[in-house]
This record gives C-alpha cells, sequence and structure tokens, in this order.
C-alpha cells in the first residue's frame, strides 16, 4: 500500500449501484497465495470433496492481485473429482503469485481451503484457514467491516497484510481506516478503486502507516459494491499465521438466517435418471402459503446423453397446479428440439424464446440456471459446461403469481412418456443437484 | 405441429402425485438463543502450552454500550448458564478480553450486547520454547448457524503419529435437545466405522478429543466428517499438534455458490 493512499481524502461512495451478484456455482477464496516465507513457502491448498454419487467437474482460476478478474483472468485448472472423493489442490496459484481463486462448479462440490507454511523439506510450520465465500455471505455495498484485534510490537512482529476484493464484475470504490484501540483514527480514511473481479493486497499495513508499535488496532473498511476483508497476520518463516476475517456484529440471534419466508429446497445428487418406465419427477415447493415471492432460482446438473428421437426433448418446467387447467399457471418450460436446431424457453400463453442451433451436444454435462425474476418481469435460462456460457435465453414473465395460494408450486423434470408424438422424454439423461430458491417480495 | 405447450396437462397431473412426497420440514424454523456464540473458550495447559481465546470488542456506536458472555462448559446445558458482570465499551474504543473461561475446563461462550458491538476472536497457543500458535476463530451468528437437517462438512482433517489430532465439536443452537449424526470418511469416500448418533443439550457444545484415533486411525490425512442435526447447529473441527506452532480452525466447508448454512437437503 502507497502511503498516499491511506492519507487521501475521505471520498463518499455512491452506494445507489446495485453491481450484479456473484454468478450461482461459483465461490471465491480471496487469499491465494504462492510466495516465499522467510526459509520457507506460504502455499493456499485447496481441499475439494464430491458427494454426488458420480464424477463432477470444476474449474479454479487464479485472479492475480490488482488485475482485472473480468479481461483479464489467470490461469485456469480444469478438474474433475470421483464420486465421493476428497481432492488436495496444491497447484492452484502460479510461483511467486498472490491473489485470489474463483471456483465454478456444481453444488455438490464442497471447498475448504487452507494457507499453509512450510519449510524445504515440507514440514508445515504453520497453517491457517482460509474464507471461503458464497454469494449469500458477501458484505452488501455501503457496509462496513471490522478487523479487529491487529498488533504489532516493537520486535516488528507479527507482520499484517491487508486485503480488500471487489467479487462483482464491476468496478468499486472503497475506503479504508485504520483505528487504534482508544477509538483515535491513524491518519485520514483512504479511498481508493478496485478493478472488476479484483483482489487489492496491501503488505505490511502498519509499515506503509507508519506505525511502529500498535496493540488491539483495528481497520475498518466500506465499498460501493459487493466486497469482501481480511487481514492475514504472520511471522516470517512460519511460526504463526492467522487469516483474521471480519468481525461480527451482537445484532442478531443465533436463529439461522433465511429471511422470514425464504425457501431453499435442495435434492443433492442423481435424482432423475430418465428411462423408459420412469422418466419424470416433480417436486413441489414448500413455499409459505399465501406469501408473494419476487425471485425464484433454480439450479441444477444435466447430463444430456445423447437425443431422443421425436421432434423435441420436454426438459423441464415450473407450473402451479389447479383442478381446472385453465387456471394453472406455466411460468416457463423448456424444449430441446432434438436435431439441436433450436432450443424454446416456453413462458407460456403461446409466448416462446428461441434459441439458434447447435446448443448442445450429446453426453456433455451442462449446469442450468433458471431465474424467475417478477421485479424485471424476466425468465432468463443460463446454461453453462465446464465452466463456461454455452445458452443463455431470456423472455418476459407471464405472471407475476409467484405464490403458493393452495395451489402447489412445482419445478417438474422430463415427462412421463411421449406426447403428441413430438414431445420426448429425456431417456438416458440424469438430472442432479437441484437447488431452488424462493425469496420473498420486499414489503 | 402443436404448441410445446400442449404437453402441460401431462406434467401437471403428475406433479401433483409426486408432490406431497417432496415436501421435507423445509419451512422457515424458528430456532433460539443468545446473540453470537465464540465456539472455543480457552484457558487450558495442553502438552506444555497455554491456550488462550481472546475477544476483542468494538464498539462503533456513539455512546457507551455494554455486553456480557456466558462460559458453557462442554456438555453442559448452556441455558442454565450465567451471565458475567456486564462490560461497558466507550465509542468507538477496542477492549480486548483474555480471561473468558475457567482454566482447564473447555467450552464455549454466548456472549449478549448492544447492536452497536463487533466482536472477533482468536485462540492463542504459547508453547514451551516460546513457540506461538495462533488460530482465527469465528463469530457464530445466525449468518453461520445451519437450519436444522442440514448437513455440515469438516474436510482436510489429519491424524499423524507425530502428534498431529483433530477433535470434532458440535454446538447444539437451539433451547431444545438435539440429536445429531456424525460420519466420518477417508479421502477416497470410504466410510470409517458406522454413523454415530449422539445427543447435544440446548445451548450446548459435544466435543470429540482425537476423534479420528478414536475411531483407529492413526495416520490419516484428508478425512472427513457430515454432521447433522434436527435442530440448528453448527459444527467445527481443531486441528493441532500440542505445544507445536501447528493449530487450524475447521469451519464448515462451503459449497459451491452457496453458503454452508443456508441449505437442507432431502436425502442426506
Amino acid at each position: 500500500m502507497k502511503r498516499p493512499l491511506l492519507t487521501g481524502i475521505l471520498v463518499l461512495a455512491a452506494f445507489a449501484v446495485v453491481a450484479p451478484p456473484l454468478r450461482a456455482g461459483e465461490s471465491f477464496v480471496p487469499i491465494a497465495r504462492n510466495q516465499p516465507n522467510g526459509s520457507g513457502t506460504s502455499r493456499t491448498i485447496i481441499f475439494v470433496t464430491n458427494l454426488a454419487s458420480a464424477a463432477r467437474s470444476y474449474s479454479t482460476t487464479f485472479l492475480t492481485a490488482g488485475a482485472n478478474g473480468v479481461v483479464d483472468p489467470g490461469p485456469t485448472t480444469n478438474l474433475s473429482v470421483a464420486a465421493g472423493q476428497t481432492i488436495r489442490l496444491e497447484s492452484g496459484v502460479p510461483p511467486d503469485s498472490t491473489g485470489m481463486l474463483r471456483f465454478d462448479g456444481p453444488a455438490d462440490l464442497q471447498i475448504d481451503a487452507r494457507l499453509e507454511v512450510s519449510d524445504t523439506s515440507g514440514n508445515v510450520l504453520s497453517e491457517s484457514r482460509l474464507p471461503v465465500l458464497s454469494p449469500e455471505r458477501l458484505t452488501s455495498a455501503g457496509e462496513t467491516l471490522y478487523l479487529l484485534g491487529l498488533t504489532r510490537t516493537s520486535d516488528g512482529k507479527p507482520l499484517t497484510d491487508f486485503g480488500v476484493a471487489n467479487l462483482t464484475r464491476e468496478a468499486s470504490s472503497c475506503t479504508v481506516s485504520a483505528v487504534r484501540s482508544n477509538g483515535q483514527t491513524i491518519g485520514s480514511a483512504a479511498t481508493f478503486s478496485l478493478q472488476p473481479l479484483s483482489l487489492r493486497d496491501f503488505p505490511e499495513v502498519w509499515v506503509t502507516l507508519g506505525v511502529p508499535e500498535i496493540a488491539d488496532a483495528r481497520i475498518t473498511v466500506s465499498c460501493n459494491k459487493q466486497f469482501t476483508a481480511f487481514a492475514l497476520v504472520y511471522d516470517v518463516g512460519g511460526p504463526r499465521t492467522a487469516a483474521v476475517t471480519p468481525g461480527g456484529l451482537l445484532n442478531g440471534t443465533l436463529e439461522p438466517i433465511t429471511r422470514p419466508g425464504e425457501v431453499i429446497f435442495k435434492v443433492p445428487g442423481d435424482f432423475l435418471i430418465a428411462k423408459n418406465s420412469d422418466s419424470f419427477r416433480s417436486y413441489r415447493i414448500p413455499l409459505v402459503p399465501n406469501l408473494q415471492y419476487q425471485k425464484a432460482t433454480i439450479d441444477f446438473d444435466m447430463y444430456l446423453n445423447k437425443f431422443p428421437n421425436g421432434l423435441f426433448t420436454g426438459v423441464t418446467s415450473m407450473r402451479r397446479a389447479h383442478r381446472d387447467r385453465h387456471q394453472r399457471i406455466f411460468y416457463y418450460g423448456i424444449q430441446i428440439r432434438n436435431d439441436n436446431k433450436k432450443t424454446n424457453l416456453d413462458l407460456g400463453d403461446e409466448v416462446l424464446v428461441r434459441s439458434g442451433g447447435g446448443a448442445w451436444k450429446a453426453r456433455t454435462q451442462y449446469h442450468m440456471h433458471f431465474e424467475y425474476d417478477t421485479p424485471s418481469r424476466r425468465v432468463t435460462l443460463t446454461v453453462t459446461t465446464g465452466g463456461r456460457q454455452t445458452l443463455s435465453l431470456s423472455g418476459p414473465a407471464q405472471t407475476l403469481e409467484l405464490v403458493d395460494n393452495g395451489n402447489a408450486v412445482s419445478v417438474d423434470f422430463g415427462q412421463t412418456g411421449i406426447a403428441d408424438g413430438a414431445y420426448f422424454p429425456p431417456i438416458g439423461w440424469v438430472y442432479s443437484n437441484l437447488e431452488v430458491k424462493f425469496e420473498p417480495k420486499e414489503n | 405441429m402443436r404448441s410445446a405447450n400442449s404437453i402441460r396437462p401431462l406434467t401437471v397431473r403428475k406433479s401433483l402425485l409426486l408432490g406431497a412426497l417432496a415436501l421435507g420440514g423445509l419451512l422457515p424454523i424458528a430456532a433460539e438463543a443468545g446473540d453470537a456464540v465464540i465456539p472455543i473458550a480457552s484457558n487450558q495447559t495442553e502438552n506444555g502450552a497455554n491456550y488462550l481465546t481472546k475477544i476483542w470488542v468494538t464498539n462503533q456506536g456513539g455512546v457507551s454500550r455494554g455486553f456480557s458472555m456466558k462460559f458453557v462448559a462442554a456438555d453442559a446445558n448452556g441455558v442454565q448458564a450465567r451471565p458475567t458482570p456486564k462490560v461497558t465499551v466507550r465509542p468507538g474504543a477496542t477492549v480486548l478480553l483474555n480471561n473468558v473461561a475457567p482454566a482447564g475446563r473447555p467450552g464455549m461462550l454466548i456472549a449478549s450486547g448492544a447492536p452497536q458491538l463487533v466482536l472477533s476472536a482468536r485462540l492463542e497457543g504459547a508453547g514451551p520454547n516460546g513457540a506461538a500458535a495462533v488460530a482465527n476463530l469465528p463469530v457464530i451468528t445466525g449468518a453461520q448457524v445451519a437450519v436444522a437437517d442440514a448437513t455440515l462438512l469438516l474436510q482436510g482433517l489429519s491424524r499423524r503419529p507425530s502428534g498431529l489430532t483433530t477433535s470434532i465439536h458440535v454446538v447444539n443452537a437451539a433451547r431444545q435437545t438435539a440429536t445429531c449424526t456424525l460420519k466420518a470418511f477417508r479421502r477416497n469416500g470410504q466410510q470409517i466405522a458406522g454413523n454415530m448418533t449422539i445427543t447435544n443439550k440446548p445451548l450446548s457444545l459435544r466435543s470429540f478429543e482425537d476423534a479420528l484415533g478414536v475411531l483407529n486411525e492413526n495416520d490419516i490425512v484428508d478425512a472427513r466428517f457430515l454432521i447433522s442435526c434436527n435442530k440448528p447447529f453448527y459444527a467445527f473441527a481443531r486441528v493441532q499438534r500440542t505445544g507445536t506452532t501447528e493449530l487450524e480452525f475447521v469451519a464448515p466447508s462451503a459449497t459451491v455458490g452457496r453458503a454452508p448454512s443456508l441449505s437442507a437437503s432431502l436425502n442426506q
């Protein structure tokens, strides 16, 4: 960190801008290092466990500190984890590098990370688990994070490296203050900008601030986009390493935070391996009765084995039931034309959004992400494979009635048989890792 | 060619039949407890090293604010724990607490206080030869507590003959008794022993020292535990070689794209 940054003028950020959130299926480890540390090495190690009953693939991209992670991402590693296995990834960070890691993969992969300091013989000198961030746990724009209990003794120990990560795909502005335990601010607050998907790393922050000795100090951080911050506290050569994460406010209870009425519905593992006698699944979403929801997000993985013989394959849909078929609501449906010439996003009321051809390949694993968003009145399907987006379809939502009024809202997969001689069930296809989230309308 | 909409009646009819089967206990759950948990309250000497929990409390507000702590010994009913006298923090100031646990008694802390207060905690070990170990501790609130019937994963766990051990800990965040299930696995997915079912008292901490050693896994790396409870809960592991600089606090793993505490699963 350059001194002028911290002695700059406090600039009020414009917090009104709403940044796009992290994409579903995306997580970050904001501390990724592979650097000399005294006579040893500090290295980020990743653990990945696959809880599914089949192999799963994911990608890890290293985002170099200071670089724009959208236009200039670092090397990407594609890996597969066998069913039930845990793998240890030790080579995700290039030598002599610092930055953060981005993960893209299906929801049944579980990730943890460790910063390990080892000597030249490989003996572990110290280690610290590292935060792994997902969309729900990012700090919102305008909030303030507090890194507490930071210390530097007269012998210069420990070192404190401070980092701020912008986890959105837009540039951001952050304001940072360092404060003594008595509340006295050290210098002036500093404001600086961060590139999209980027980390700003400020090594040895107390040296930069000209503070030779301090106890129980804190750093406060606020940004105008979703963000996180950390302090890495360590001794040269490894005997002490701690990733200090933001302190917790005493502003809640131990009640698990799901917003009132929010429903998360999850079916991990394979939930439909479609065959002639069994080619359909339907899950009623346990919504709070008569509560209006504003957004539904549906994620699942789909293995497209081969295209059926008929004209279309009935892939998935979301509906609300009713005894009177004219009162039923069809939120969306997907039909893939089996000659791969188009894909229909069916929005009901005869509204179809069609893609061009060639969007699908046989014997390929896809991740399907649907958003039914009533504030924007849009329905969007995003399809990715191997971390790469292969299809996006979006159209107008035909109803804003995202509510269980006593008639069940369900998500459906496949179909029971051939309809009208043209719509075929997805025989041989495998559906897995369903995650459905319904967010209640804010008053 | 018919409109694709024409296939609707087929699937709708079937969905009504199957829908009832898909219902789990997934409606919002009314859990109860204090304001925040510090999962390790330590003032213990192990293998010549003293492990001490330190807590920093900052008042971000404009007037003095107070808080209190309850020490909950391992296996005790936390509902019955008594709070310490209230500590006041001046506006903008930070206080350090390093005497939060009785000597030699492991447990956890429940902090209660004004919403303007921010807490951070660390476990620090001072070894016999001056070696210092440190681990950041989470301040557990509703953002970290898992809903009932969710499953949390603790991974990257080890047990070595050199003295590296893993202890497993389960926090019952509810004011009711909970039943929890623990499963241990090798890195190849093979389960170690059978499922272990335990009962946790209200607002309590259950600890299993050297959990892999107890399961006769004396030399293992990259093992994992899956933990599930029928009440809101939290789980963690402590990996360490006592008396040395090796010390790790292992929080639940994150699912890609989702925080570990947020999901309830149907078929774990």
